[in-house]
């Protein structure tokens, strides 16, 4: 299909985008425009940020560039124009990002110094703005993001938070977006290593706004649940307040939970539970607010999940297990074994009532078939799978 | 506030209700050969899955002698790497874990195990091993629990996974207790599995670790009621089945999430009638292949999976597939290679 004398033409087009990626820092869009033929003109468009490739070239060039690699792989290693096999490598990618091993080959060429990484970045988010799912990219990305934060030259604070941003475009973009959210997740494990508290909060802070806006997107709401896990464990280990500076509300609804089940509003509960009960609470609100989403109710077992895994005999069960804390020798609980394990109950009774009490407003007759489902499904989840009949007797 | 449920209207009156088989294995023999350079350019990077597809379907509706058996054996021929012992999609590309498999189970259906380079498979299997018992798809590192089910399954087919202490030969064996801890390392607490530890629960990765440990013969490892009740509701008014909560119905899904509940042995939480309906419905009346729902345009890989999630639900004239490894159950036997299946 590709005619002989396309092929200067071909080669033309490949080196103005290259040319145009490596010097325009701006461009943040790479776009595929509607055109019926071939004018005579170049088919490369500027405009803004973004660059415009003519719909009538992607064929031709593809198969040149993906012809012309091909023959490169069959041919001596030796004596490759890394130049020209950038541009062509690129005009692949550009145009269909799964070729895993044309990635592979500019690994090589970045493990030679032909290619600079933060150029690769760059390049990278360009092919995310046409294809925000495409595995491969994101795969890539993290390679080179591990080489380059092993040099340590640069300021990886500043490059997960780049890394964040590109990761919220592409969740934007495609909903349910897996590959965005795991990548997310792994710059947030990296952010950890370098401030665990600055990176947790400002994930807490971020999600939170998120699933307002995205009440359908359950990826959303599942990274949001692996921060609130590792808030939760941090604050076991650090037993940390400042966390509430951030949010005042944590403490207000924690004591009406505890008021309206009548727990002594003075017990000294887990941090990690005060955290936990502000997010289902937070929950029950956008539940009433959002009718029929199954994210919102899948969201509320996680909370439900983390709540019991931190109920205070819990801990003690674990310590018990392990050591001799928590019982004397005579397996006889201890005075404050005996305050712990009482909060535990109330709590557990607490939470109970005030699920039962959720679940009150969702009854048929009051409300959609498809909440109905949601909230029945909910209902037959506590007693098969979270076990909520037997909870008081743990 | 009103909410579109996510789901697709079947219309009773046009829906196909019958298996178009005849009309499948044609669109088949065609695939490849109509398609255009520039389709065929940008599908080369999984031809060896491609080639799975076809060869699988055809062998489940009993049409393999209407291949050329020596056309697929002497590709996977072109697309070995001697010097790691993988396959790659394509000759001239890079070796892949993925496409090991699939070369294997190609192999394997056209019984011709014994031409490949066994050795050699399962050295590169084991040079992509990490300490942590996680499996990278190749020498690049990426890691996903896809790549442990490709492991097992691809040591399996070539009777080179050892499960039973006595004969346990570290010299050509994977580290299986590190393989199996990450692989349950991977579930998350609705039961499902994602990519990697903490990663969300998604049909066709549960699909992966249930089937790995299947083959491994570990699934009493795992909760097999909540993680079936995850996967129960995933099916849609429609009858369809979803791959994650809000997302649209759609065949392979159907494929994972059924082959899945039928390795936990318990195919009957889900309305069978109902998804075999959908199934049926996303036929394409006029050139034959399955599409992801109905109306959209058929490919190989949906139509696999059609088929296949046919098969499982007892549709007559098909041969039986296997859930754990998605090949017909005759060619598994016929190896000799069990995995368990929960009753």
């Amino acid at each position: 299909m590709l005619q002989e004398d396309f092929y200067p033409a071909a080669e033309k087009i490949l080196s103005d985008i290259l040319h145009i990626i490596k010097n325009d820092h701006t461009l943040t869009v790479v776009e595929i425009i509607p055109s019926l033929s071939n004018t005579n003109k170049s088919p490369i468009h500027r405009e803004e940020r973004s660059l415009g490739l003519e719909s009538w070239c992607v064929q031709p060039v593809y198969c040149h560039a993906y012809k012309c690699v091909s023959d490169i792989r069959k041919r001596s290693r030796k004596n490759i124009d890394c130049g020209k096999l950038n541009s062509l490598l690129i005009g692949v990618l550009l145009i269909n990002p799964e070729v895993t091993t044309f990635w592979n080959m500019r690994k090589d060429l970045l493990n030679n110094a032909k290619i600079d990484p933060h150029f690769e970045l760059r390049f990278c988010s360009l092919v995310l703005s046409r294809k925000p799912k495409c595995s491969d990219v994101y795969a890539h990305r993290k390679w080179v993001l591990q080489k380059i934060m092993k040099r340590n030259h640069d300021d990886k604070c500043e490059l997960l938070l780049n890394e964040m941003a590109l990761c919220e475009i592409a969740a934007d973009r495609y909903s349910n977006n897996y590959h965005a959210w795991t990548h997310r997740l792994w710059c947030l494990h990296q952010g950890m290593q370098i401030n665990q508290k600055q990176f947790l909060i400002r994930e807490l802070n971020w999600s939170h706004a998120w699933i307002q806006k995205h009440v359908s997107d359950y990826s959303g709401f599942f990274y949001r649940q692996q921060v609130l896990s590792c808030l939760s464990e941090y604050l076991q280990v650090e037993n940390d307040d400042f966390v509430f500076d951030w949010f005042s509300s944590v403490d207000k609804a924690f004591n009406e939970l505890c008021s309206s089940q009548q727990i002594c509003s003075t017990v000294d509960a887990p941090l990690p539970l005060k955290l936990i009960f502000n997010e289902l609470n937070l929950n029950s609100q956008m539940v009433g607010d959002f009718e029929a989403h199954e994210a919102l109710w899948y969201h509320r077992r996680f909370n439900l999940y983390l709540f019991k895994k931190y109920l205070p005999a819990a801990y003690d069960r674990e310590f018990s297990s392990n050591s001799e804390f928590g019982h004397t020798r005579e397996g006889v609980p201890s005075e404050k074994n005996k305050k712990i394990e009482s909060l535990g109950a109330q709590l557990r009774s607490g939470l109970i009532s005030y699920e039962n009490l959720f679940l009150k407003q969702y009854k048929s007759g009051k409300i959609d078939a498809a909440t109905e489902k949601y909230s029945s499904r909910h209902q037959q989840w506590l007693t098969r799978c979270f076990q909520l009949n037997t909870l008081s007797s743990m | 506030m009103a909410n579109l449920l996510k789901d697709v209207v079947i219309d009773e009156k046009s829906r196909p209700k019958q298996l178009l088989l005849e009309k499948h294995v044609d669109y088949l023999l065609k695939y490849g050969k109509d398609a255009n350079d520039f389709e065929f350019c940008t599908t080369e990077y999984l031809r060896m899955s491609g080639m799975y597809w076809v060869l699988t379907t055809l062998a489940v509706a009993k049409k393999l002698d209407t291949v050329q058996r020596d056309q697929f054996l002497d590709f996977i021929d072109e697309c070995w790497d001697s010097s790691s012992g993988g396959y790659s999609a394509c000759p001239g590309h890079d070796p892949h874990i993925l496409y090991t498999l699939s070369a294997v189970q190609i192999a394997a259906t056209l019984d011709a195990i014994e031409r490949l380079p066994s050795d050699d498979i399962v050295r590169y299997v084991r040079s992509l091993q990490n300490p942590d018992g996680s499996f990278a798809g190749d020498r690049w590192g990426e890691v996903d629990t896809r790549f442990s089910f490709c492991a097992v399954a691809t040591l399996a087919l070539l009777g080179r996974l050892h499960l039973d202490d006595n004969d346990n030969d570290t010299d050509n064996n994977i580290d299986l207790e590190s393989a199996v801890r990450f692989v349950l390392s991977c579930q998350n607490f609705d039961g499902g599995f994602g990519s990697r530890p903490n990663a969300e629960s998604h049909a066709g990765l549960i699909y992966c670790c249930v089937g790995f440990l299947s083959v491994v013969r570990r699934l009493a490892s795992i909760d097999g009621d909540t993680l079936a009740w995850w996967l129960s509701e995933r099916q849609l008014p429609s009858g369809g089945l979803n791959g994650r909560p809000e997302k649209l119905p759609d065949v392979c899904y159907s494929w994972w999430v059924i082959s899945s509940l039928t390795m936990l042995g318990r195919q009957r939480w889900i309305d069978s009638d109902r998804l075999k309906a959908y199934i049926l419905a996303s036929q394409d009346v006029e050139t034959g292949g399955f599409s992801d729902r109905p109306g959209d345009l058929p490919d190989p890989f949906h139509t696999v999976f059609g088929v296949a999630a046919l098969s499982l639900l007892g549709e007559p004239g098909l041969l039986q597939v296997s859930p754990t490894f998605c090949m017909p159950q005759q060619v598994i036997d016929r190896l000799g290679v069990t995995s368990q299946i929960l009753s």
